[in-house]
């Protein structure tokens, strides 16, 4: 991983179109700015690894408990419609 | 031969191609939307790649009637143009096993797929206040 250190106000560039800026820095965290093409998702690491997560927990599923499921949730959508 | 299906035909002109992949998959790019009577109405989006590989998933306004995906967070990440009623919306269910009752569902980041162009992304919602986790019963 590449290491910079910035003062308050600095920029990182990457590539030909993206930039970082630090925008404020306090004690514990640090305000970040981001100019990224708009194809390029940027997100807050922990959100893209719980999505991750999931997807993966999701793709695991076994074909017994998805029909059990499909009986659980259709009595409920039944019970909604009485 | 399939994981979910045993062995299936696919028809290559229903084939869903996923550029940017789906998190955790990124090198799959190629699906298919499957479904069998007994799970409806959840279907299956299969991997065309990896016969292992297959997401249940659902329409989210059987959960949340008034699920909202704007028109502008698809349009900020997908480079091409769509009329909206070529999209539609799934939602990836997860089913913890032999705890059916416990099944949610990613209300976070929904399956988008342009049915007209054959296309779709995994997109995540920004400042969202939907659950990745949906209970999907309780």
């Amino acid at each position: 991983m590449l290491i910079l250190t910035r003062k308050i106000g600095e920029s990182i560039i990457i590539g030909d179109n993206i930039t970082i800026k630090i925008v404020e820095a306090g004690k514990n965290s640090v305000r970040i700015g981001i100019d990224a093409p708009k194809e390029i998702t940027v997100l807050r690491q922990e959100v893209f690894e719980s999505i991750q997560k999931e997807n993966i927990l999701s793709s695991k599923g076994d074909k017994a408990d998805i029909t059990k499921v499909a009986k659980i949730f259709g009595n409920k959508e039944l019970k909604k419609k009485e | 031969m399939t994981r979910q299906f045993g062995e299936i035909e696919i028809d290559e002109s229903k084939i869903i191609n996923v550029p940017a992949g789906i998190p955790g998959f990124q090198d799959r790019k190629r699906y298919s939307m499957l479904q069998k009577e007994e799970a409806a109405p959840f279907l299956f989006f299969q991997s065309v790649d990896d016969p292992n590989l297959s997401f249940v998933i659902l329409d989210p306004s059987s959960v949340i009637p008034d699920y909202l995906v704007e028109e502008k967070d698809i349009r900020r990440v997908v480079s091409w143009d769509f009329d909206n009623d070529e999209i539609n919306l799934f939602v990836i269910v997860t089913i913890p096993n032999e705890v059916p009752e416990n099944a949610t569902a990613n209300f976070l980041a929904p399956l988008v797929i342009n049915t007209k162009r054959k296309e779709g992304l995994q997109l995540i919602l920004q400042n969202s206040t939907y659950s990745c986790q949906h209970p999907l019963v309780n």
